[in-house]
């Protein structure tokens, strides 16, 4: 299974990562997530700054699940354009 | 008797299937690797085509020639999307690839067959300057990325005419041909080469990347230049193809290699662990292959450490480390041969045959205690990165001799 998650902060998604313990699901930190693209003159000099997200994203294959695990399924989102997927997966 | 006659585990790149890979000895099934590997993967196999393993199955990779050797990669992800140029198409001056923007004052771009069966090379031809195409890239903050792509040049040209990119503020880039650190002006090779950059990051920026011809100076080039399988991956080495086909960035999941072996194929007071192999990159962290007990707790480990070109041998006893073997060698992306013995309160490192390290203290631990071959430290931590040619376990410790027979 896979889960996409957006949560408030940085320190908040590395506490969540940081309690499944010891595991084997493979798990990405996508960090906060550019959505709307910088923009350069004709001289590669940046006249506009990209727009990141405030939201920090994850994304996860749960290897062995087949639900969110307690406390992550509030973060979970669905993207109708995600930004970040995996490889063809369990 | 045979050193063959002794060994308890052996395991070459040899026989395969989803969920295993299959050890010369022990016959009776209890040697065989469990694989792990969350999503599929890619690897050269032996026609030098890029072709994909399927979930949790080894791969047998051919990037190094003839003989395959099974690769452990950690997870990674490609941000240079849409990698597989699937929109290009051949004319003058060219569609450019899905994705990409071009910048051309002349030339042509030809499409042919990537290595990849699903993706396309494209074949910059010009006579004149910036013919190229680029796109901008998001960096993380204090952060390590690898930029490559594989080319094959008509001349010799300036690396930075081919692949370019502005210096972020505050970040450090690296050049690269083939995997050895090279000048910003030098000459790429004509023929196939793999030419990369290596860009660490102090914080959060976008930047145009560009590859083609005559990019940096815009003065005119007559030459051809082939691009095939770009990757830009936070790792500061590339490891295997991520075909991206679209705007989405795409990760791979890391593969190991476990529960080899049964107590009986153990003996944790006196034993040999060999490994021959290629370490994949210089890793901040170590990286261990271990006879254990199915924690990190007992074990004896074979160790790339997290200090450069740094190799341990590491004997564990109910959670603290009885011996260290340490050595610094040459180069531990080489092929090399790491062999690490204990026995009482003797520990002794060898590499590629010679006795570099003995190491006097404590005790090993009881027998029948270790009971599984892992390519991590014990507890699916610290996992192996490297490609791989041989692993063998003996219940005897080997002489210098029957080490250097090896």
């Amino acid at each position: 299974m896979i889960g996409k998650y957006e949560f408030n902060s940085q320190e908040q998604a590395e506490t969540k990562i940081k309690a499944l313990g010891i595991n084997s699901h493979t798990i990405v930190t996508l960090g906060n997530l550019v959505i709307i693209d910088g923009a350069f003159d004709e001289n590669d000099v940046e006249i506009t700054a990209p727009i990141r997200s405030e939201l920090y994203a994850v994304d996860v294959i749960w290897r062995g699940l087949s639900s969110h695990p307690y406390e992550w399924k509030s973060y979970s989102i669905t993207p109708s354009k995600p930004k970040h997927s995996f490889l063809e997966s369990i | 008797m045979s050193l063959f006659t002794d060994i308890k585990i052996l395991t070459t790149p040899n026989g395969i299937k989803v969920d295993k890979l299959y050890s010369v000895k022990p016959t009776n099934g209890d040697g065989d690797f469990t694989v792990v590997r969350n999503t599929t993967a890619t690897y050269e196999n032996s026609s030098g085509a890029i072709v994909s393993a399927a979930i949790d199955t080894p791969r047998l990779d051919y990037s190094d020639g003839s003989c395959p050797t099974v690769l452990l990669e950690p997870a990674s992800s490609s941000i240079f999307t849409n990698s597989v140029f699937s929109g290009a198409v051949s004319g003058t001056p060219g569609t450019r690839p899905t994705g990409w923007n071009a910048h051309n004052s002349g030339g042509s771009l030809t499409v042919e067959s990537s290595n990849y069966a699903a993706g396309n090379k494209v074949k910059f031809s010009t006579t004149s300057a910036r013919h190229s195409y680029n796109d901008t890239i998001a960096f993380d903050a204090n952060s390590s990325y690898y930029l490559s792509i594989k080319i094959n040049s008509s001349v010799a040209i300036p690396l930075r005419e081919v692949l370019y990119m502005g210096v972020p503020s505050g970040a450090t880039l690296t050049w690269y041909i083939d995997g050895v650190a090279v000048l910003f002006s030098d000459n790429i090779s004509i023929g196939n080469s793999e030419i990369a950059i290596k860009i660490a990051t102090t914080s959060s920026v976008s930047q145009l990347v560009y590859f083609g011809i005559g990019i940096y100076s815009g003065n005119s080039f007559t030459a051809e230049i082939t691009f095939d399988l770009p990757q830009i991956e936070p790792l500061p080495y590339r490891t295997s193809y991520i075909p991206t086909t679209s705007a989405t960035l795409v990760s791979r999941a890391l593969d190991s290699i476990i529960d080899s072996g049964t107590s009986s194929d153990f003996d944790s007071r006196t034993g040999t662990l060999y490994l021959k192999a290629k370490a994949l990159g210089q890793s901040g962290t170590d990286r261990v292959l271990s006879a254990n007990d199915g924690t990190a707790a007992n074990s004896a480990s074979i160790v790339y450490d997290s200090v450069a070109n740094t190799v341990n041998g590491v004997y564990t006893k109910a959670g603290v480390v009885i011996a260290t073997c340490t050595a610094v060698i040459t180069d531990v992306t080489a092929t090399n041969k790491i062999a690490f013995t204990y026995e009482g309160s003797s520990f002794k490192l060898y590499v590629n045959g010679s006795l570099v390290n003995t190491v006097s203290s404590g005790s090993v631990t009881a027998s029948n205690v270790f009971n599984s071959l892992d390519s991590n430290k014990g507890d699916n931590t610290l996992h192996l990165e490297a490609k791989v040619y041989e692993i063998q376990s003996y219940s005897k410790v080997l002489t210098l001799s029957e080490i250097a027979s090896l």
